[in-house]
């Protein structure tokens, strides 16, 4: 299982929402990837005692834990740590973490201490804005003109009485949680950006096309050129590693 | 070879890492601490100078309690939202430089206001809205504006308002202000989660009406607060959230639009300097003599920073230069924004 999976797998057990922490602590996970690359590279040729001593499992269950701080959705560390043991552990007999147990202690105060490894990575920039509530707002925006047309309803119930526009929703609300399944899109677009990129996509991929790439650009009022590049990134631009 | 921590991941698989890892922070032995300024909430503020660049920075030491769930939220919160604030009036995190301890770590922030000496955990205490002291817990931006009005009286009596020691203490002052909290101004308040906690028939807690225009007209040599002035304390300390003045409301206010001078960019601001009423602490703002058009209403805490400037704070030197050479020159109109509050500023040229 690779580290984005794992760490899916444990925000799964731990319900985190998938629009919030989920995504952020994979956000965290990616430039942690990238610093842990920068570094291997910058060692290269050299010994072996210099290698890079961090571990990424750890660091992965660091990701999850200050996600759950920095979006506000609390989850004790204990149990952090036992959803992420648990997924690594299900297919052996102990799979449950006792805390009579002194490894439960070792690995609770291991856990700490990734974390402040983790936010020197991040340089204590924390905060990560995702595209799911810009695309919310633009997908009203874009639907305020068809309105004009079906007096007395508003924006909600316009979507749920049109089934197009349902499935471009739901699209575009993938496309946001796929975002960050990826570091060349994840760490490369601001959060207006990918909101637009997101739909456009989606506006693609159910065939509405009278919804134009201008159109959303327009409305999410970013450049045509930057959703371009968000939706075909090149490669992985250095996200703040100075 | 540098100490190393042993860390033992999820897969059981144990790694050394070095105990003084900075990742992609700066080490804090690139600041030169010159100078304590003072204590923060968190932890103590530093005057220090960057080494790599000359500039002089604050430098912020936070205390890492070593707390059973890692990291403190409330150190986070506090962290990520200076980063995110730009306004000339706040302090802008540059950057977190990391110390050798690993559960500590420091703020380098830019200096614009001196630092406030009243002991900061009774800070938010005094402008605490009364709901939050009844323990409501789905509190609103009305509590902000609760707030606003706390900090717009003491602008206007030159003093704090509503100086609480602890929460009953608090509750007693505002009814001493406002009067009692009844059913009709305030209605289910009885039903907030901590009502019960306190009492409201002791005698103390008896006041029937406000004596808000008698604590605003006249206290602490402020001049008189404005009839419209008064009126937005009042339509901003409305025991009532709901009933509470919005920030829209508050921009909408008479006290914006009947008494000049109008509301105006930062930049725009200019105070007048009133060189007869000599240096002391209301001198800028001192009553009749310089109710010129430019002058602001209720600038005690303009007066107390002045002050403070030239007295409680070392680090003030330049600034306070400043002032006596304004001091010599009559009618001298030191523009207010950013500029006269950044002393460090100075420093550069």
């Amino acid at each position: 299982m690779n580290h984005v999976s794992w760490i899916l797998s444990v925000a799964q057990v731990l319900e985190l929402p998938r629009h919030s922490s989920t995504a952020v602590a994979l956000h965290y996970w990616h430039r942690v990837a990238a610093f842990m690359r920068r570094e291997r590279e910058s060692h290269e040729g050299q010994n072996e005692g210099v290698k890079s001593a961090l571990d990424e499992k750890l660091l992965a269950c660091a990701c999850l834990l200050l996600a759950c701080k920095t979006c506000e959705t609390n989850r004790r560390l204990r149990h952090v740590l036992n959803a992420a043991f648990w997924i690594e552990h299900s297919n052996s007999a102990n799979s449950f973490l006792n805390t009579d147990d002194e490894m439960y202690w070792q690995l609770k105060d291991s856990l700490i201490a990734a974390e402040l490894i983790l936010v020197r990575i991040l340089a204590f920039d924390t905060h990560v804005e995702t595209p799911h509530a810009y695309i919310i707002h633009l997908l009203q925006m874009l639907s305020e003109p068809l309105l004009e047309h079906t007096p007395s309803s508003d924006s909600a119930t316009f979507f749920l009485a049109n089934e197009n526009y349902t499935r471009l929703a739901q699209a575009s609300w993938m496309n946001a949680n796929d975002v960050y399944l990826d570091p060349r899109t994840c760490l490369n677009g601001d959060a207006r950006v990918l909101a637009a990129a997101c739909i456009v996509l989606a506006a693609q991929s159910t065939h509405l096309t009278h919804l134009s790439r201008q159109q959303i650009c327009n409305a999410a009022r970013v450049d045509e050129k930057d959703v371009e590049d968000a939706i075909c990134p090149k490669s992985v631009k250095k996200f703040k590693l100075k | 070879m540098n100490a190393t921590q042993r860390l033992t991941s999820v897969t059981l698989s144990v790694s050394d890492t070095p105990s003084n890892f900075i990742g992609t922070c700066r080490p804090v032995d690139d600041f030169e601490k010159v100078g304590r300024v003072g204590e923060g909430t968190y932890g103590i503020v530093y005057k220090a100078i960057d080494k790599s660049n000359q500039k002089t920075v604050a430098l912020k030491r936070m205390r890492m309690e070593r707390e059973a769930d890692g990291l403190p939220l409330s150190a986070l919160r506090e962290i990520s939202l200076l980063r995110r604030l730009s306004h000339t009036n706040i302090v802008r995190v540059m950057e977190v430089c990391v110390g050798q301890d690993l559960a500590d770590f420091g703020l380098a922030r830019q200096f614009s206001v001196p630092p406030c000496p009243m002991t900061p955990k009774v800070v938010t205490l005094w402008y605490r809205a009364p709901e939050i002291l009844l323990g409501e817990r789905l509190y609103t931006e009305a509590s902000d504006m609760w707030s606003a009005g706390c900090i717009f009286g003491e602008l206007l009596k030159n003093a704090p308002l509503l100086p609480g020691k602890v929460e009953p203490h608090q509750f007693e002052l505002i009814i001493a202000l406002l009067g009692n909290p009844t059913e009709r101004i305030w209605p289910s308040f009885r039903d907030l989660p901590l009502a019960n906690l306190f009492r409201f028939d002791t005698p103390k807690m008896q006041q029937q009406y406000s004596t808000i225009k008698q604590v605003l007209s006249s206290s602490n040599g402020a001049a008189a607060a404005s009839p419209q002035a008064l009126e937005l304390v009042q339509d901003l300390l409305v025991y009532d959230p709901k009933r509470r003045l919005d920030t829209r409301g508050a921009l909408r206010h008479s006290y914006f639009r009947r008494e000049g001078p109008n509301p105006c960019i930062p930049s725009a601001i200019r105070l007048r300097f009133d060189s007869r009423s000599g240096g002391g602490g209301g001198g800028i703002f001192g009553g009749g003599s310089s109710a010129g058009s430019g002058n602001l209403r209720g600038g005690g805490a303009i007066a107390n920073l002045r002050k403070k400037l030239e007295g409680e704070q070392q680090q003030g030197q330049d600034f306070r230069r400043k002032i006596r050479r304004v001091d010599r020159d009559e009618d001298f109109d030191l523009p207010v924004g950013a500029r006269p509050f950044r002393q460090f500023d100075l420093d550069e040229k």
